[in-house]
C-alpha cells in the first residue's frame, strides 16, 4: 500500500468517525430537546394545577367579599357593631361649592 | 452484445474457479428465488403500508392520539350577573365533587360505613348505589359538596387508604347576596343549567359552549401541559336592579309580612321616564344557593304571575281614560250621597258616605259609586279599549320567564254589572307589574313604557352582546291629562285622602290606595275575611324619579290599602330617596350660607 493510499485511508476512517459522532452527537441532543420539552411540560402542567388552586382560592376569597359588601350585612354591622343609624333626611344638607371667594351655600337642594 | 459477452467472460470465470455449468445453473435459480421472495416482501410491506398509512390513516391516527393525548372538555363558567352598579349578584366557585370506580373498589361496605357519616348519606343507600354500578367506571357520590365536607373526606380517603374514590373540580353557581332578589336571579341545577328568574330567561347567553382540549398524557396517565391558558365563560348581564334600593324594598316588605301576619306581598319598583325595573320583591322568599330547602310557592314570582283584581288603585287609570276622552271636566260634581248605586240590577256601595264630590274628590275619596258613574259615562267600548292601552290582558313583555296577561274580558262578554265592577277595579285580573307600569305612564307624561330588568350583557371577551334601551310601548295619554292626574293623585296623600300614610316628609306622592276582596276558592264568591291592601303611587309627584307597587296579601287585624300598604310605600320611598340621594323639596327655607373663610 502506498504512503498516498494510507493517507487516504485515514482521512476517509477520520471523516467515518466524524460522522458517525455527529451523528451520535444529533441524535443525543434530539433526545435530550426532547427530554426537556417533556420535563418543561411537566413542570407547566404542576404549574397549571397550582394556578387552577389558587384561582379556586382567589374565587372563593370574592364570593366572601361579596358576601361581606352586601347591602345587609354593611347596614347589620353600621347598626348592632358600630352604633350607627339611618340618618334623617331632614338632617342631610348638600353643600354646593359656588365660583368665586363666596361663602358655600348650605341646602336642602341636591347640588 | 456488449452485455452477451459479460456473461460469457463471468461464466468463463466461474468455470475458471471450479464451478460446473451444472451448479452456475442451480445458483442462478436460487438467485432468482431469493430475488422474487424479497421482492414479493418489499410488494407485501408497501400493500401494507399503503393500507396503514392511506386507507386506515385516520382510524389509525386517532388510536395513537388516544394512547398518547387525553380529550378534556372545558366546561365554561356561568356568566356574572352584576347590578346596575356592577355589585355582583350571582358568580361562581369552584368546589369538589366525589366521584367512586366501582371495579376499583376492593370493599363496599368498607368504604360505605367510613363515608356514609362524613357525606351525611344513608349506608344502606350509599352501598346499594356503588353496588348497582360495581362493573361500571364511574359514578358520582356527591356533587358539589361544601369545603368542611371536602377536607373531611380528603383525611377519611387518606387515612383509610381507600381506593376507587376521587374527587373532580367543578364550578357552582353562588348567589353573595343570599335571598337578596332570588326571584329575579332565579336559580340553576346541578349541571348549571338555568332553571327559574334571568338564569332560565337568558340561559342560552349566560352558560357558554363547552370546548375540547387535547392535552399529551404519559405511560401513566399523568397529563401533560394542556398548553391552553383561556378560561371559557358565558356571557356576563349587568341588570336595572339597585341592590340597595332591592334590599330597602325587600327589608320593608318582610317587616309589612310580619306586622300584619299577611301570606304574601309583593312590592316592585320601576324608573317611570325609562321602564327600567329598579327593585322587585316577594316575600315569602327563598334562598337560591338553597333552592331545594323551600317549598315551590315562595320561588314564585307574583309580581309578575299572579293576578289579582285592582280594587280601587283601577280609579287613577279609570279617571285619565275619562279625562282624555273628555267626559268629565275638574269642575265636575258627582253626587254620591245615597252611598250606593245599582248597575245590572245589583248594588255597588262606598265604604263611606259622601255627599256631592268634584271629580278629584271621588278619586281622592275612593268613592266607589262616582267612579261607577265616571264608568258609566265613559262606556265599557272606549273603556276596554284604553284599558287595552294601558297594557292590561296582555304581557307587559318584560325579559322574565311566567309572566302572565292578566284577565281583561272584550266588551261582547261583559255582565250588565261589568262596567261597573270594571269601573273600581273588580271583574278585571292584573298583575302588580301592569298596575305599576300603568301609574309610570301617568308619572311619564303619558308615555308606556316597556319595563326590562337587564340592561346589558357582556360577552367573555368584554364586547357588548345586547343592550336594552327604554322603548315607548304606546301614548296612552296626553302630557296635559298626565299632569291633571298627577295632581289628583296628590290629594289621595294629603289630608283627607285615603293614602295620608303614603305621604313622604319632604316630598309630594302620587298615588292610590286599593282594597280588593279575595275569591273564596270554595264558594266562588268575594271573601269577608281575606282581602289584598296596595298602594300604587309615585315620587316625587312633579319628577318622579321613581314608581312603586306594593301589594299585601291577606293582612290580619286590618285590610284597607291605606292602613296597610301605604305605610310600607311610605318607608320605602323615604329610605329609597335617602340612598338615591334625592333632597327634600319642600322646606326650602332651610338654605343655609356657611362662612367660606379658610
Amino acid at each position: 500500500m502506498t504512503t498516498r493510499r494510507r493517507k487516504q485511508n485515514k482521512k476517509w476512517m477520520l471523516l467515518k468517525l466524524g460522522l458517525f459522532i455527529y451523528l451520535i452527537a444529533g441524535v443525543f441532543t434530539i433526545i435530550w430537546f426532547r427530554t426537556e420539552v417533556v420535563s418543561l411540560e411537566y413542570e407547566l402542567g404542576e404549574l397549571n394545577r397550582q394556578k387552577t388552586g389558587f384561582i379556586r382560592e382567589q374565587r372563593l376569597i370574592m364570593a366572601e367579599r361579596a358576601s361581606f359588601y352586601s347591602v345587609k350585612n354593611i347596614e347589620e354591622t353600621a347598626v348592632k357593631v358600630l352604633g350607627m343609624s339611618p340618618p334623617e333626611r331632614k338632617n342631610i344638607y348638600y353643600v354646593e361649592r359656588t365660583e368665586g371667594a363666596v361663602p358655600y351655600k348650605v341646602s336642602l337642594n341636591k347640588p | 452484445m456488449k452485455g452477451k459477452r459479460k456473461k460469457e467472460e463471468w461464466a468463463g470465470n466461474l468455470w475458471d474457479e471450479g464451478f460446473s455449468g451444472h451448479k452456475v445453473q442451480k445458483s442462478r435459480k436460487r438467485a432468482a428465488i431469493l430475488i422474487s421472495f424479497i421482492g414479493f416482501c418489499f410488494f407485501a410491506i408497501s400493500i401494507r403500508l399503503f393500507d396503514l398509512m392511506l386507507l386506515q390513516h385516520e382510524a389509525l391516527a386517532n388510536r395513537a392520539n388516544r394512547q398518547y393525548l387525553r380529550t378534556k372538555t372545558l366546561k365554561p363558567q356561568r356568566g356574572v350577573i352584576w347590578d346596575r352598579n356592577l355589585r355582583e349578584l350571582a358568580i361562581n366557585v369552584e368546589v369538589d365533587s366525589l366521584y367512586a370506580v366501582p371495579s376499583e373498589v376492593s370493599s363496599i361496605e368498607a368504604l360505605s360505613s367510613g363515608l356514609a357519616p362524613v357525606i351525611n348519606v344513608s349506608y344502606n343507600k350509599l352501598v346499594s348505589a356503588i353496588s348497582a354500578k360495581k362493573d361500571k367506571d364511574f359514578i358520582w357520590v356527591m356533587r358539589k359538596m361544601d369545603e368542611e365536607t371536602s377536607h373531611n373526606v380528603t383525611a377519611l380517603k387518606e387515612r383509610e387508604k381507600f381506593k376507587g374514590i376521587d374527587f373532580v373540580t367543578e364550578t357552582k353557581r353562588f348567589y353573595p347576596k343570599g335571598q337578596t332578589a332570588a326571584h329575579i336571579l332565579g336559580f340553576t341545577n346541578i349541571d348549571n343549567k338555568g332553571i327559574s328568574g334571568l338564569e332560565l330567561q337568558y340561559d342560552e347567553y349566560m352558560r357558554g359552549t363547552e370546548k375540547k382540549v387535547f392535552m399529551g398524557k404519559d405511560a401513566r396517565g399523568k397529563s401533560l401541559a394542556p398548553g391552553i391558558e383561556d378560561e371559557l365563560a358565558g356571557s356576563s348581564m349587568i341588570l336595572t336592579i339597585d341592590e340597595g334600593l332591592q334590599y330597602i324594598v325587600e327589608r320593608e316588605l318582610s317587616q309589612a309580612m310580619s306586622d300584619w301576619e299577611a301570606a304574601a306581598a309583593v312590592a316592585i319598583m320601576i324608573r317611570p321616564s325609562t321602564g327600567e325595573i329598579l327593585a322587585m320583591a316577594n316575600m315569602p322568599t327563598y334562598d337560591p344557593n338553597l333552592p331545594g330547602e323551600s317549598v315551590n310557592d315562595n320561588k314564585r314570582n307574583r309580581a309578575i304571575t299572579d293576578m289579582y283584581e285592582p280594587g280601587s288603585t283601577l280609579k287613577a287609570v279609570l279617571s285619565s281614560v275619562a279625562y282624555e276622552e273628555g267626559v268629565v271636566s275638574l269642575n265636575q260634581m258627582f253626587d254620591v250621597s245615597r252611598g250606593f248605586i245599582v248597575v245590572g240590577g245589583k248594588p255597588i256601595k262606598d265604604v263611606h258616605r259622601n255627599g256631592v264630590l268634584s271629580f278629584q274628590d271621588v278619586i281622592k275619596k275612593s268613592s266607589n259609586v262616582g267612579a261607577v258613574q265616571i264608568g258609566m259615562k265613559l262606556g265599557k267600548e272606549r273603556y276596554y279599549s284604553y284599558l287595552k292601552k294601558f297594557g292590561f290582558g296582555d304581557r307587559t313583555g318584560i325579559d322574565m320567564p311566567g309572566e302572565v296577561s292578566g284577565i281583561l274580558r272584550s266588551p261582547a262578554r261583559w255582565s250588565g254589572t261589568s262596567i261597573g265592577a270594571i269601573s273600581i277595579g273588580q271583574e278585571i285580573g292584573v298583575t302588580p307589574l301592569q298596575l305599576v307600569r300603568a301609574y309610570s305612564a301617568i308619572a311619564n307624561g303619558g308615555l308606556l313604557m316597556k319595563p326590562y330588568v337587564v340592561s346589558e350583557i357582556i360577552s367573555d371577551t368584554g364586547e357588548s352582546i345586547k343592550r336594552n334601551t327604554p322603548v315607548a310601548a304606546e301614548r296612552v295619554m296626553s302630557a296635559r291629562t298626565a299632569k291633571v292626574i298627577t295632581d289628583i293623585l296628590k290629594g289621595v296623600t294629603e289630608t283627607g285622602g285615603t293614602g295620608k300614610n303614603a305621604e313622604v316628609a319632604g316630598n309630594l306622592v302620587a298615588g292610590k290606595t286599593g282594597t280588593a276582596q279575595k275569591i273564596d276558592p270554595n264558594t266562588g264568591l268575594y271573601s269577608k275575611n281575606k282581602f289584598i291592601s296596595s298602594f300604587v303611587g309615585f315620587a316625587p309627584a312633579d319628577d318622579p324619579e321613581l314608581a312603586l307597587i306594593v301589594v299585601v296579601y291577606e293582612p290580619k287585624g286590618a285590610t284597607y290599602g291605606g292602613v296597610v300598604a301605604a305605610p310600607v310605600f311610605r318607608r320605602i320611598v323615604e329610605n329609597a330617596f335617602a340612598y338615591l340621594n334625592i333632597p327634600m323639596e319642600k322646606n326650602e327655607n332651610h338654605i343655609m350660607l356657611v362662612d367660606n373663610s379658610r
